[in-house]
């Protein structure tokens, strides 16, 4: 794995859609106090190392993709 | 001013327009459907005695997809640099807390979090100007990095109606 979904995540699914592999997989929504979260994981045999995911500061709003 | 070659370039606000922002007066509201090529701008006044819209929270987080700006502009002409008015902007999943005083531009990078922003205190009437570096305005919430306590007083029926370009 060459990336990884770390605690930070606030489970926003931003970044299914900005995968340009379409590496980021989307679970199952959580419903919870009030608000519906996103979990995500990364998918090793769609991933390529584009580095799209870690490219900028702030492509994930919580910064919570990092390289593993 | 449309009669001329070049008047539509000349935006100023319908005062008959039924749209109202709660902290004052607007001047403009444009972006591409307004003039081809425009970028999104909202420019209005902040007029003391005024409250948010959410006035437990203001704007609660969100993000936007292209860089924004927020200008605070102070009106005193013997001290240009003095907003007359306190504004509080939380930046950041972790709402670093920040109190504006002062006239300036606070820059916001693409897919930031940022908010909630909301006027504490308005002395003296004041501008504010808000600049999406897009076409048109995006926008998404982040309910979750909110404490439980500030979440449940948020009318979010109110902000998820203006969530946009994101789908």
């Amino acid at each position: 794995m060459v990336y990884k979904i770390t605690e930070v995540c606030l489970k926003c699914g931003l970044c299914v859609k900005q995968c340009p592999e379409g590496a980021i997989i989307a679970g199952e929504k959580i419903r919870t106090d009030g608000l519906v979260l996103q979990p995500v994981s990364i998918d090793r045999q769609k991933c390529t190392d584009c580095g799209v995911c870690v490219s900028t500061e702030c492509w994930c709003p919580a910064q919570a993709i990092i390289r593993a | 001013m449309a009669e001329t070659k070049y008047g539509q370039y000349f935006v100023t606000w319908d005062p008959a327009s039924p749209r109202k922002h709660p902290l004052g007066p607007f001047v403009s509201i444009m972006d591409d459907t307004v003039v081809k090529g425009s970028h999104f701008y909202m420019v209005h006044w902040v007029m003391p005695g005024t409250k948010p819209t959410s006035s437990a929270v203001g704007h609660p987080p969100h993000i936007h997809k292209d860089a924004e700006l927020l200008f605070h502009i102070g009106t005193d002409p013997n001290n240009p640099l003095d907003l007359g008015a306190e504004v509080e902007l939380f930046m950041g999943p972790e709402l670093e807390r920040h109190i504006i005083t002062k006239s300036c531009v606070v820059f916001i990078p693409p897919n930031f979090i940022h908010s909630p922003w909301k006027p504490l205190k308005t002395e003296r009437p004041w501008i504010f100007i808000e600049v999406n570096q897009g076409l048109r305005h995006t926008e998404k919430l982040y309910p979750q990095v909110l404490p439980k306590e500030l979440r449940d007083q948020v009318d979010w029926s109110y902000w998820k109606a203006k969530e946009e370009g994101f789908d």
